[in-house]
């Protein structure tokens, strides 16, 4: 019969941190892959329109001679457009707004003359208050104005190749 | 003899990664990522062509027959996005919706398809909303014309004196 002891070496306790990296880096290529650049000429406040089965198409990558023309609504009530917001500029939609905003497409169309504007208009803004700012872009100069809308990210059956133009009528 | 070898076995270098410094620049990309990163929603667009200015406008063809236009009426009638009235000067039972307004304008439109058309895709269709009418009204208006490859859709300036404001 013998006494003998086993004396194991003592249990050492260490982390694995293989799947912790697996994970992190997993979500660093996630969010290395979504993130864009977002364009700061986008105003957050609006809420676009979302036209159901809509015809509207991708923007296009060339945005050298776009500029974003945003129509800000007044926080309380977003039947009326406070402010207007062209690139950094910002107008006041009260009083001679749209003559200054005029002003600077002016310029913007003598620095591109292929200028194109984004106009940006929250769903609930009234129509009057938008035919104003297109009937500036038409006195500016301005042959070609994007409706940005939202994506109708729902309808798969949409036909994304179609471009449709339509025609902006200056004086009915 | 054996002491020495446990000298010796006790001074080997042990070769191992130091992981801490890239765990804590992989930590520090992914805080950024995760406080910059702003789920924006997608945007697409109706690309439009604006008229000349007042005076810069072509000579028209003396010769071009002016084709009878469609006119479109849309209201709101109340803050609900679902609250519109929708007419159409040609239409003898109007659409109550813009996927109702869609269907009639596919009817109308001539195609192989469709000879008893009545309106080709060159037709002038002029939207008319009224003054109160909501901007996403306006855009599911165009967007019912464009989806049915109309390619002379014009905005008007908006009618006065509409009685259903919101």
């Amino acid at each position: 019969m013998s006494n003998r002891i086993h004396v194991s070496s003592p249990t050492r306790v260490h982390a694995n941190l293989t799947p912790l990296i697996d994970v992190t880096f997993l979500l660093i290529v996630f969010f290395v892959l979504v993130t864009q650049i977002t364009n700061s000429q986008i105003a957050d406040e609006i809420d676009l329109p979302q036209p159901k089965h809509s015809a509207a198409v991708e923007p296009e990558l060339n945005e050298d001679s776009h500029v974003v023309l945003n129509l800000i609504p007044d926080p309380n009530n977003r039947r009326i457009v406070r402010f207007y917001r062209l690139g950094s500029l910002e107008f006041d939609a009260g009083t001679g707004g749209l003559a200054l905003l005029q002003k600077e497409l002016i310029s913007a169309m003598k620095d591109h003359p292929k200028t194109v504007v984004d106009l940006r208009a929250d769903a609930e803004t009234p129509y009057e208050q938008v035919y104003p700012v297109m009937l500036t872009a038409v006195s500016a100069g301005i042959k070609d104005v994007n409706l940005m809308v939202e994506a109708d990210l729902r309808d798969e059956a949409k036909d994304t190749n179609t471009k449709s133009t339509a025609d902006s009528n200056s004086d009915g | 003899m054996r002491e020495a070898k446990k000298r010796g076995a006790a001074t080997k270098s042990v070769m191992n990664l130091n992981l801490v410094a890239m765990i804590d620049v992989v930590f520090l990309l992914l805080m950024y990522f995760l406080l910059a990163t702003n789920f924006s929603i997608g945007e697409e667009m109706f690309s439009i062509t604006m008229p000349a200015p007042l005076g810069h406008a072509p000579n028209p063809d003396p010769f071009d027959l002016p084709d009878q236009p469609v006119v479109i009426r849309v209201e709101s009638l109340g803050p609900d996005r679902a609250q519109y009235q929708i007419h159409v000067d040609i239409a003898v039972t109007q659409p109550t919706s813009f996927d109702e307004l869609s269907r009639l304008l596919r009817q109308w439109r001539v195609s192989p398809e469709n000879s008893e058309g009545i309106l080709f895709p060159e037709t002038p269709i002029l939207i008319q909303p009224g003054t109160s009418c909501r901007w996403d009204h306006a855009i599911s208006t165009l967007n019912a014309c464009l989806r049915q490859q109309y390619t002379k859709v014009q905005f008007m300036e908006p009618e006065t004196g509409s009685e259903n404001a919101p």
